[in-house]
């Protein structure tokens, strides 16, 4: 017997309604008697659903509604339409039995006491979440330890670096052991070795705990490290709902790779080591298939021309977007 | 409950954590108290008079309004409040199992606690060296009395400030709107002068406003200018009833306006 998606989401729709504000008097005097609504559909008829123990990536523009629906399938935003189920629940009637099981950690919003070491709001959200102090001393124990933030736990927050502050707010969410857990941005800002702890920590608890998480990034790392079912959203609807390694092999072709050159140099003179995304004449950037990166550099750094420095990144989200629409 | 008693534990922590300003306050107060009997005085030795108040009913009257700014404010309420709601802060706390008001309530109580343990010591000390020129409660059980209405006015006032602070749910600008509110109140409280010394129509006014037992009222009983009577218990409490439903009410109705753009 096949067990209910622990999160189904069946045409979700959010719809803000705006003022649109014009420039001039003339506007302004007709806004007084007849203010002119517009409206944005943030999520235009988005359905999924996601088993227990997923770990799932939300991928997407900025503005393309990964945030939005996400914070409807949270319960802080009223959606305009469709039905969110998750855990049984429905999210935006807030019921405190669905929060005691529920998690968002949002990466620029922190729950931490400032002023406090992280230790304190530990034990506040034992309090909160009514968690045992045998419960609470083993995940604890188990984070620190993951983690690697033995040593901090009772620094105040405002002491912290941000990779340290973020750790600590992951074990604040997690204490309680929730069954679903959101992670927004989570390792935005955050140096590569942080990066590379918290990604290592969030697929071993997963793995063991079998806790459902769905994760934005607008790393490519994150995703690729973590995420075998990626689910994006642009413009409001889901473009893509399916395995990783698919989408990777179909889409995710290249890297971006930035040289930075001593001397200026001309589009003729550069254009033979790869396709050309951005130009300048200290600066170009190329599109080169992920096989072809080091054969590409070589070339670049046996040539006589003088390079200062390079840059190889991930081919960012947007341009895989553009991709899909444009093949 | 325990939840609760977690916040108040962590507020009160949170503001030791500040240690270097606690004695630089405890001065300051000391400070504050001098001056105003000081000033006081000196009007009284010119000649002057306020009102129908002695010198020794002024003085009363100044040193617990001070004690009750001490004590007994929640004014941080509405600035925590404000800054949540607009740096996003407050998402977190819709998250959570646990209720806004009855949170921030508990934070509250945190720094009133903290002030107390810095400010008593000090108040102690003014109150003996001035204790010729205090003036006693009218009634036999007037100290009671005083703690029961202080009491009271402590909720009032947090209540009072809960619904600023959630005001900028609709409030771009809270700086200008929340100092508006705050000079408002403090005036209508009787910090700056005894309300009784007021022209008539806006003591009538005032009676039909809960400001006046915040600190006027409960200072009245505890200097002795007024008598106490049963009204001065039933009216503020009917108000914190009232009160606390609209905050409630306002606080449903922002978070849905909240929904729209700061989230």
């Amino acid at each position: 017997m096949k067990s209910k998606p622990i999160i189904e989401v069946k045409n979700l729709c959010k719809t803000y309604e705006f003022v649109e504000k014009q420039p001039g008097i003339k506007y302004s005097f007709k806004n007084l008697f007849k203010a002119e609504k517009k409206k944005k559909e943030a999520v235009n008829d988005v359905s999924f659903s996601i088993e227990e123990g997923e770990l799932i990536g939300f991928l997407g523009p900025n503005g393309a509604g990964k945030t939005t629906t996400l914070k409807m399938l949270s319960g802080i935003l009223t959606p305009t339409s469709g039905k969110v189920q998750v855990m049984g629940y429905e999210p935006i009637k807030r019921q405190k039995e669905y929060k005691m099981q529920f998690a968002f950690v949002m990466g620029q919003k922190m729950q931490l006491w400032w002023d406090l070491p992280p230790m304190e709001s530990f034990l506040l959200n034992k309090k909160i979440y009514e968690v045992s102090d045998e419960d609470f001393k083993k995940n604890l124990d188990e984070m620190v330890e993951l983690l690697d933030v033995k040593g901090i736990i009772n620094k105040q927050v405002r002491q912290l670096s941000l990779g340290e502050r973020m750790k600590c707010e992951l074990i604040a969410a997690l204490l309680h052991n929730p069954k679903v857990l959101f992670l927004d941005e989570p390792t935005i800002g955050l140096d590569v070795v942080a990066q590379k702890k918290i990604r290592d920590f969030i697929k071993k608890y997963n793995k063991e705990r079998k806790t459902t998480i769905i994760l934005t990034s607008h790393y490519m790392e994150d995703i690729a490290q973590l995420c075998k079912r990626i689910v994006i959203i642009d413009l409001g609807k889901i473009v893509y709902d399916g395995q990783l390694d698919d989408l990777i092999a179909k889409y995710a072709s290249n890297k971006k790779v930035t040289i930075y050159f001593e001397d200026g140099v001309t589009k003729k003179e550069v254009g033979k080591f790869g396709n050309i995304s951005e130009f300048e004449s200290l600066k170009v950037s190329f599109e080169v298939p992920r096989n072809d990166v080091k054969n590409m550099i070589g070339g670049i750094l046996t040539s006589d021309l003088i390079i200062k420095d390079i840059e190889i990144d991930e081919e960012d989200i947007e341009s895989i977007i553009r991709n899909i629409f444009t093949k | 409950m325990g939840k609760y008693l977690a916040v108040i534990s962590n507020s009160i922590k949170k503001n030791l954590a500040y240690r270097a300003n606690t004695f630089i306050l405890m001065i300051s107060v000391l400070f504050s108290f001098g001056v105003l009997f000081y000033f006081w005085n000196s009007i009284y030795m010119q000649g002057n008079k306020v009102g129908t108040y002695t010198l020794s009913e002024i003085i009363s009257y100044y040193i617990f309004i001070t004690i009750f700014e001490l004590l007994f404010t929640s004014t941080n309420t509405a600035w925590s409040i404000g800054d949540e709601i607009r740096n996003g802060q407050i998402t977190n706390s819709i998250l959570k199992p646990m209720g806004y008001f009855e949170y921030k309530f508990s934070q509250s109580l945190g720094v009133i606690f903290y002030r107390m343990m810095l400010f008593v010591p000090v108040i102690a000390l003014v109150l003996f060296l001035l204790r010729n020129y205090l003036t006693q409660p009218k009634d036999d059980y007037g100290y009671l009395f005083f703690i029961i209405l202080s009491f009271l006015a402590f909720i009032l006032n947090y209540i009072i400030y809960y619904i600023v602070g959630i005001s900028s749910f609709w409030v771009v600008d809270n700086n200008g709107f929340f100092f508006t509110c705050l000079v408002v109140i403090s005036f209508m409280q009787g910090q700056w002068m005894p309300l009784d010394l007021l022209p008539t129509w806006f003591v009538t006014l005032g009676n039909y406003l809960p400001f006046k037992y915040l600190f006027f009222v409960p200072v009245g009983v505890v200097s002795g200018r007024s008598a106490f009577e049963y009204s001065m218990l039933i009216i503020p409490l009917l108000w914190c009833v009232s009160l606390y439903f609209l905050a409630k009410f306002l606080y449903k109705k922002g978070i849905k306006k909240y929904e729209g753009y700061g989230v």
